[in-house]
């Protein structure tokens, strides 16, 4: 068999020269899109993907009976300043929302994992706790980030650390610094893209800056996204998900954790909607009267509202240190050791 | 622990530190060897052991072939083939054969459920097994002779460059590179590297970065797909698999250079090939040699007149696709292939007097972006997560499906640059040899090439993804 190798090498290329300006060139170039990107206020910032989240959960592992880890959707995520409710509580908080998806299986997660004896808090948000046609799709997406998470090998995890390290460092790795964002933003306006209006920190909370893009801050557009992707479940498979909520919430506490169910902040067209299709008297009080958790929901608390921003159903982010203490003051009034 | 990995990047700077060393030809060799092992356990350090059952079943069965003739030389050659395909057959193939089992009682009116499957198909198992069979057969047709080192047969069935994803390499190629020292000169780290940071950039930049989220948007939501979306997500999985995979051969022969030692190309120009039985000889070209040299050959080949011929074609296709994976779905890509083959042998026999015609440029042409757009058809079987799924796709390619369209403008542009630039770049380099055109450029330009790369490799910062055939 006649294999085409690399045989004949191309001796006579200068490669040291080439390698050596190569280097020095790259360098400069690199650094000094980096000072650009910096002086445009495109500093360095994380992504909220999986590594980030799988990161979390890891560390999660480390604290023993005394973590709390936070989970849910993008209301949870944006409502808790992490570094905040962990100075109040003087307890380490992981925050395991996952955007846009049901909490359950991170829940079944923690509930299998032996190593995990801490508090829970998770955030029920009616679209995706109830909702037959994103849950299939979104449980399905939680899972994905767990099942990554429950595969990594060691050295995957130092890549991890490794690749989240340079994020932290380099604004070269930002998201917002993409060259396709870049080169659309020079196409439309000449000009380097302004920070986008979403910011992730290493501990995975959520600023959002609604100001820089007005566009987003769209409650109708929330109202229909509602619309066209909610069908809330049956009365059997309601049952059968409360059922196994409940399955879950036993196996925590047998292991001595603490698990609290929180409804977050709603108002306006959203939560017009929510009462319509998710009305409490069917979902939440039948979860409240069949799962052996604490129930926290907004409107029984007047100290929890009050914090929303336009979009009507998150947290203004500017305001989220003080809905957090807020929170963190309910919880502990409830139990929350 | 991946090529595009920063773990990676480290490990073989050691390994690289470790191979300067002036130390004797053996311990460096030794040095490589284990450094092997490491790469290997890094992913799963139990897996370790299938690999040393596979090196020396071979080691042993092929010494032993050695010294035997008849049944008993045959004796020794089965028990390879029957320690390397049951390695294989049961971790990769064990879940599917249940579920086909469970399926087929079903049928007959049994109900038998089959237990969850949780076997881990362990990295690389499909090419080392392959690389490591070879072996005992080239030893047992009289092709080659059984080594006397073991640590050299070991380092060849186990070298990390390649371990994972090929190139698959015959013994007596790399053997012999491993019988004397390589005098790593500058010149073999300069090209090396190059051809790292080539691979790379195919990987992370054109692969991962511009053509992966479209073949997501459209594979992920393939029932919802229009006719555009279906030509568009394909051509991009055409142009992320090409990447993906000769990305990783080239990194892989990058690797091996910088260590002073030779791989084989793996991808040569495949999109400007004019016809399929061309298109193998240049996609995956270790594949298809393994292939038609211990299978194809193995069934008797072309001696036994057309009829038999076709129906060894079509079976080589049949397992092939299935060695890309458990699925009917890489079946049906194998038998597809297979078909084509088949026509294509049939077609040359008819147009036979027209030969004249066949080969003038614009002809050639034709038939070039007609190989290309069938060949893009039969991805989406490789590429579909089912088989409804694939069919929709395929319809809406051949009777354009209305809709709304999930691809952006923006995207449709991208994937359709990037298409165009392969082709071109394939017809360019159909019969050159990248080595010399490489050296025929002035030096500046090749450090602009490097920058470039380097540059767009920094500037990706896109989630890392595995590179596809480790799932084979």
């Amino acid at each position: 068999m006649i294999l085409s190798t690399s045989n004949s090498e191309p001796s006579r290329v200068p490669w040291m020269r080439i390698w050596v300006v190569a280097l020095l060139a790259s360098v400069v170039l690199a650094g000094a899109w980096e000072f650009t990107l910096r002086d445009a206020n495109l500093g360095p910032k994380y992504v909220d993907n999986r590594a980030l989240w799988a990161d979390a959960r890891h560390r999660l592992n480390q604290e023993g009976t005394d973590a709390v880890a936070l989970l849910g959707a993008s209301r949870n995520q944006r409502a808790i300043d992490v570094e905040t409710m962990a100075r109040l509580l003087g307890r380490p908080v992981y925050q395991l929302a996952i955007e846009g998806t049901s909490a359950l299986p991170t829940l079944e997660n923690l509930a299998a994992d032996p190593r995990f004896r801490g508090t829970v808090i998770y955030s029920v948000a009616p679209a995706f706790s109830f909702n037959r046609r994103l849950s299939k799709v979104d449980r399905g997406d939680q899972s994905k980030w767990v099942r990554f998470y429950a595969d990594q090998s060691r050295v995957r995890r130092v890549e991890q650390r490794l690749r989240l390290l340079l994020q932290g460092t380099l604004a070269i790795r930002s998201p917002d610094a993409a060259m396709p964002r870049v080169m659309a933003s020079i196409r439309e306006s000449g000009s380097l893209p302004a920070p986008d209006h979403k910011t992730v920190f290493a501990d995975r909370s959520v600023h959002i800056d609604y100001a820089a893009q007005p566009g987003r801050a769209d409650e109708s557009g929330i109202v229909d996204l509602y619309l066209q992707n909610t069908e809330p479940y049956t009365d059997a498979e309601f049952q059968t998900v409360v059922n196994y909520f409940a399955t879950l919430v036993r196996m925590l506490r047998q292991k001595g954790c603490q698990v609290f169910i929180v409804r977050l902040p709603s108002e306006g067209k959203v939560r017009a909607l929510e009462r319509r299709m998710f009305p409490e008297s069917a979902f939440w009080d039948a979860m409240e009267r069949q799962i052996d958790a604490t129930f926290v929901h907004f409107e029984d608390y007047p100290g929890l509202n009050g914090y929303l921003s336009v979009d009507g159903s998150h947290i203004d982010s500017d305001r989220n240190e003080e809905f957090t203490a807020a929170l963190s003051g309910v919880l502990q009034a409830n139990g929350l050791r | 622990m991946a090529f595009n990995s920063l773990t990676f990047f480290i490990f073989f700077a050691v390994v690289l530190v470790l191979h300067s060393l002036p130390l004797a030809w053996r311990a460096k060799k030794t040095n490589l060897l284990l450094a092997s092992y490491v790469f290997y356990a890094a992913w799963n350090p139990p897996f370790i052991v299938l690999l040393w059952i596979s090196t020396l079943t071979d080691w042993y069965a092929a010494k032993r072939m050695a010294m035997s003739v008849g049944r008993r030389k045959a004796l020794f050659l089965t028990l390879s083939i029957i320690v390397n395909l049951g390695l294989l057959g049961y971790f990769k193939y064990g879940g599917f054969l249940q579920e086909n089992f469970s399926a087929l009682l079903a049928l007959l009116g049994v109900a038998w459920e089959a237990p969850v499957n949780s076997i881990i198909l362990p990295l690389g198992i499909s090419f080392y097994t392959f690389q490591s069979m070879s072996y005992s057969i080239d030893v047992y047709r009289g092709k080659i002779r059984p080594g006397d080192s073991l640590l050299d047969f070991a380092l060849y069935v186990a070298f990390f460059p390649q371990l994972v994803a090929g190139p698959i390499i015959r013994a007596r190629f790399f053997l012999k590179q491993l019988g004397e020292d390589s005098r790593r000169r500058i010149v073999e780290l300069g090209w090396g590297a190059m051809l790292i940071t080539l691979g790379m950039f195919q990987k992370v930049v054109l692969a991962d970065g511009l053509l992966a989220p479209v073949v997501e948007t459209v594979y992920g939501a393939a029932s919802d797909a229009s006719g555009t979306d279906a030509w568009i997500g394909t051509l991009a999985f055409a142009g992320q698999i090409f990447f993906d995979f000769n990305g990783y051969s080239v990194i892989a022969v990058g690797l091996a250079r910088c260590l002073g030692l030779r791989l084989p190309w793996n991808f040569l120009s495949p999109y400007a090939a004019i016809g399929f039985s061309e298109f193998w000889r240049r996609w995956h070209v270790t594949l298809s040699a393994w292939l038609r040299d211990y299978l194809y050959v193995s069934l008797s080949g072309n001696r036994r007149g057309p009829a038999r011929t076709f129906i060894n074609l079509f079976l080589t296709m049949l397992l092939g696709g299935l060695w890309h994976g458990a699925s009917w779905l890489f079946v049906l890509w194998g038998a597809a292939h297979g078909t084509l083959l088949i026509l294509e042998r049939v077609a040359k026999r008819l147009f036979r007097s027209h030969r004249a015609l066949l080969d003038k440029t614009p002809v050639q042409g034709v038939l070039g972006l007609l190989t290309f757009a069938i060949v893009c058809l039969t991805w989406v079987l490789f590429r579909a997560d089912s088989l409804d799924a694939a069919m929709h796709l395929i319809g809406g390619m051949l009777l354009p499906l209305r809709g709304a369209v999930l691809t952006t403008a923006g995207e449709i542009t991208t994937v359709i640059g990037v298409m165009v630039g392969i082709l071109c770049a394939h017809a360019f380099m159909r019969h050159r040899n990248f080595e010399k055109t490489i050296k025929r450029l002035p030096w500046p330009l090749i450090v602009s090439l490097i920058v470039s790369m380097l540059l767009a490799i920094l500037l990706s910062p896109g989630e890392e993804r595995d590179f596809i055939y480790f799932e084979f």
